[in-house]
């Protein structure tokens, strides 16, 4: 039987082509053949191609096998008697009039096939089985593989699987049953096609799981965590809100590149005078009240700090922010509003070759009513000189009440102008390292002691693309679906840099709160 | 017995074409026989895979892709009267993926290795007089483990005082699934298929993250529930082009995902705590259709999926980031048609070709494609032995 079901499986897995309907018996012993009822038995002893109306009569010891030209095959039992009734592509039909039929049926002959016995029709779909026919006309029938569909003289109907048998009688069918394990008919525990299906049910339940870990993945790219930076390299990034304090936020982002285990990260960090809101969101209101507002704000930023590094060098960058006074703008065409006291914005680098371990590179104050400019502002900044040491390039002060000097040339008197000496001033040049049109910006900056320091911004799309430049913006800054890179460098950093991948908001508010220092007050 | 399947083809993005490239199954299964009441098999399973799933394509673009998948397994059945089965199994399953350049075979993010388990409790009784009915009972554990991925957190070493401590190993989960899965082979070549699995998700290292950005003792876990309903019927040969046989089938999948973790987007541009943020529910729908052509033995496949996902806490973003009120929902059509040749015994030449749109409400696209068409089509051949 197992030799059986394997050429069934054979064939039932691919049709033949261009079939012919012909089909040849191939007898063993005693075997008659008659072309119809009313023709005289012949006896055969060589293959014959069988025609609708054929008959086959077995003997004792005898038998004959009937092959199909799609790979099914029929073998007749001893005492049997079998016809042909009808072999179109619609259908084919057979009778077991008595005795043994043992079948392995690929499906493909025609479009239904049946064999009948005097009690029972049965409908074949894909199948391996064996029906007995005794001399009162009952059919018993096994399924090994496959399926049957039985019908009895009543119209009862029945579809009877593999390891399952029937009993039909001229009185009806009874229910199908099970093969017992012990029986020679009980199919093999672990045979092909059980074995095939089991795999399917399961792959069916595994699916799932494999699902799940596609989703996982899915999830990080939602999230934008995993991403591929402007070179090509998967990066992954992070994102956490701290609260170190209750009137401070910080926004820890990391950044790191898995195939050169290099992790960067940064933060930036707001701290306020008194208790924020715990939603986060709310903050911005309070930023923005920090400016020109006509009443004392209830609460401001007091230190702004963003921070840098690869883990061995960093730059840090802080604002720090006086209480709000009030102002006579009337230069501004604005009359009294609250701002800032004074607003004191650093560079600091850090890292083994800085020397002294950190340095504060340059510094950009903006003082209110000092003793050097009392009732004006005083903007100063210092840039490392010559020496390494912090020196003051430029001193400018203005009356926000004067409109001549806030709206002619934009301050009252310079104190101090070392614009172009080697000493102190410092070169700043920029480039687009990508070319001309894209979104790829560097400055970079030679200090007088020979140290240096760039920062370099790119726009890349979500598979590393660079892309082209933004249109009359020198922050590189647009909306659209972009990662923006800052790659930060100084000769101080003895050959590494620091490589993030930034949201666009902390650039923007980072802009903003420096606005305030580049110059004199802007509303 | 087992099958080897060896492609070529090519996927389209958007307006991107990724390059052509391979896709190669190597299926072998080993089956034992002790007696009708008792054996096992093994199944091994490698597949190389040179270019990305279609459903894999939104994540990252294009993105460059390649996948070896090796896997090995071992189920042992015992039958017994009555037509009850027991059919305990384990087995491993290892995934390598290159996906950047810079990424080596054995040094993927996402190579994971999971370790299954199962037992089946199978009875094949009747539904009836007339039908044949497989039940299923199964309970199967996964426990996968991402070999090198870890929160990018837990290698922090930045010195705060009260650090985020969001877990180390957040992808590893054991999966606990439970599955009942009926079978019925109705009269006049119908058959029917109900199946239903729930699936408790536990994450071994991913810690609950609260409203305000703090992260709680308690472990994520995910509850994730599917059923699904499918007919088909083979109807008589079509007496055409030398005589033709459908099979049409209908599919209809329903699930819903229920996890206990949320999301704090900390963009500061668009900060918002979204509870529930996994949570949705889905429907599938998908009909099919075979045709076989008796004569020259070529196999037509056609099957069309209709899928809707409608998370119920997490909102839709404009394409800035900001956030709608309305939750995201997302549709896809896709369209599959494979066709197989058999040019000799059991070597078959096929071709798949499929194309999918998915539409979202959701326009924020700077990291995920949730609004694309995509397509791929892929040719070879198939040895079963």
């Amino acid at each position: 039987m197992k030799r059986f079901i394997a050429v069934l499986m054979v064939f039932a897995a691919a049709p033949c082509f261009a079939m012919k309907q012909d089909i040849v018996m191939i007898p063993e012993g005693f075997v008659d053949v008659r072309p119809g009822q009313a023709a005289p038995w012949t006896s055969v002893d060589g293959n014959l191609k069988l025609a609708v109306g054929a008959e086959i009569r077995t003997g004792a010891d005898s038998k004959a096998g009937v092959l199909f030209p799609d790979g099914s095959r029929f073998l007749i039992g001893n005492n049997s008697l079998f016809s042909v009734e009808d072999t179109s592509k619609q259908r084919a039909g057979f009778r077991l009039k008595l005795g043994k039929l043992r079948a392995a049926v690929a499906g493909y002959f025609a479009s239904r096939f049946e064999v009948r016995t005097p009690s029972a029709v049965c409908a074949v779909r894909g199948t391996a089985f064996d029906i007995e026919v005794g001399a009162d006309g009952n059919t018993e029938m096994s399924v090994a593989e496959g399926l049957v569909e039985v019908n009895d003289p009543k119209g009862n109907l029945a579809v009877v699987s593999s390891d399952e048998r029937i009993h039909v009688g001229m009185d009806g069918m009874s229910a199908p049953e099970g093969i017992p394990l012990g029986d020679e008919r009980a199919g093999q525990a672990a045979r092909p096609m059980a074995v095939l299906q089991d795999s399917a049910r399961e792959r069916t339940r595994t699916m799932l799981e494999e699902l799940r870990n596609r989703e996982l993945k899915a999830n990080e790219s939602q999230l934008g965590k995993d991403s591929v930076d402007a070179f090509g390299r998967r990066v992954r990034l992070e994102e956490y809100l701290l609260r170190p304090s209750d009137n401070a936020f910080k926004l820890l982002f990391l950044t790191q590149r898995p195939a050169e285990n290099r992790l960067d990260w940064g933060h930036i960090m707001e701290t306020f005078n008194s208790k924020i809101p715990d939603d986060i969101s709310e903050v911005g209101k309070i930023r923005d009240g920090m400016y020109f507002s006509e009443t004392m704000p209830s609460n401001w930023m007091t230190n702004f700090e963003i921070y840098l590094t690869n883990t061995v060098d960093s730059v840090k960058e802080t604002m720090d922010f006086a209480r709000p006074v009030q102002i006579n703008f009337s230069g501004y065409d604005l009359g009294t509003r609250y701002f800032p006291g004074s607003i004191d914005y650093k560079q600091t680098l850090s890292g083994p070759g800085v020397p002294g371990g950190g340095r504060v590179q340059f510094q950009q104050t903006q003082e209110w009513n000092t003793a050097t400019a009392p009732g004006e502002f005083l903007w100063t900044l210092k840039v490392v000189d010559q020496g390494g040491a912090l020196n003051t390039l430029e001193q400018l002060t203005l009356d926000p009440a004067n409109s001549v000097d806030v709206k002619g040339d934009g301050y009252s008197s310079v104190l101090v102008y070392r614009v172009g000496d080697t000493y102190i001033d410092a070169n700043t040049t920029s480039s687009r390292p990508s070319g001309p049109g894209m979104a790829d910006y560097m400055e970079s900056t030679v200090y007088a002691d020979g140290s240096t320091f760039s920062s370099r911004k790119l726009l890349a799309s979500n598979e590393g693309n660079i892309l082209g430049s933004p249109a009359g913006s020198g922050t590189l800054l647009k909306d659209g679906d972009y990662n923006v890179e800052m790659i930060m460098g100084s000769s101080l950093f003895e050959g590494r840099n620091i490589d993030v991948i930034l949201a666009p908001e902390i650039i923007l508010q980072k802009s903003e709160a420096a606005s305030q220092t580049n110059g004199f007050p802007a509303p | 017995m087992g099958k080897l399947d060896i492609f070529g083809g090519q996927y389209f993005f958007e307006n991107q074409a990724g390059a052509f490239n391979g896709y190669g199954v190597l299926d072998l299964q080993l089956a034992k026989s002790y007696s009708a009441s008792s054996g096992f098999y093994v199944s091994a399973k490698s597949v190389y895979t040179g270019f990305k799933q279609v459903n894999e394509l939104s994540g990252g673009g294009t993105l460059f892709q390649q996948s070896l998948d090796n896997s090995i397994g071992a189920k042992w059945i015992r039958r017994y009267e009555g037509g009850f089965s027991l059919k305990p199994r384990v087995g491993v399953k290892s995934q390598l993926f290159r996906e950047t350049k810079d990424e080596k075979w054995g040094e993927g993010l996402y190579d994971l290795t999971r370790y299954e388990a199962g037992l089946t409790l199978e009875r094949k009784t009747r539904w009836g007089l007339s039908t044949p009915w497989i039940y299923q009972l199964s309970w199967d554990a996964y426990y996968t483990r991402y070999a090198r991925f870890k929160s990018l957190a837990s290698e922090y070493g930045g010195g705060e005082l009260n650090p985020p401590d969001p877990g180390s190993r957040v992808l590893d989960t054991l999966t606990n699934q439970f599955s009942y899965d009926s079978e019925f082979d109705l009269p006049g070549f119908l058959k029917a298929d109900l199946f239903f699995a729930l699936s408790m998700v536990g994450y071994q290292d991913q810690k609950v993250i609260n409203s305000e950005g703090r992260y709680l003792q308690s472990e994520r876990s995910d509850s994730y529930q599917t059923l699904s309903l499918s007919l088909s019927k083979r109807y008589n040969d079509i007496n055409a082009l030398g005589q033709v046989r459908p099979v049409l089938g209908m599919s209809l999948g329903l699930a819903n995902l229920i996890s206990n973790q949320n999301h704090l987007d900390t963009d500061l541009a668009h900060l918002k705590f979204i509870r529930s943020f996994y949570d949705y529910s889905e429907a599938r729908l998908s009909p099919s259709a075979q045709f076989t052509f008796i004569d020259t033995g070529l196999i037509l496949r056609l099957n069309y999926e209709f899928a809707l996902r409608s998370y119920s806490d997490r909102l839709a973003q404009e394409s800035d980031g900001s956030y709608t009120p309305q939750k995201l929902s997302q549709y896809s059509n896709s369209f599959n048609v494979e066709t197989v040749y058999p040019v000799y015994r059991s070597i078959d030449l096929k071709l798949q070709c499929n194309w999918a749109a998915s539409r979202s409400n959701n326009r924020y696209e700077r990291t995920y494609r949730y609004n694309y068409n995509s397509s791929m089509y892929f040719a070879g051949m198939e040895w079963r032995f």
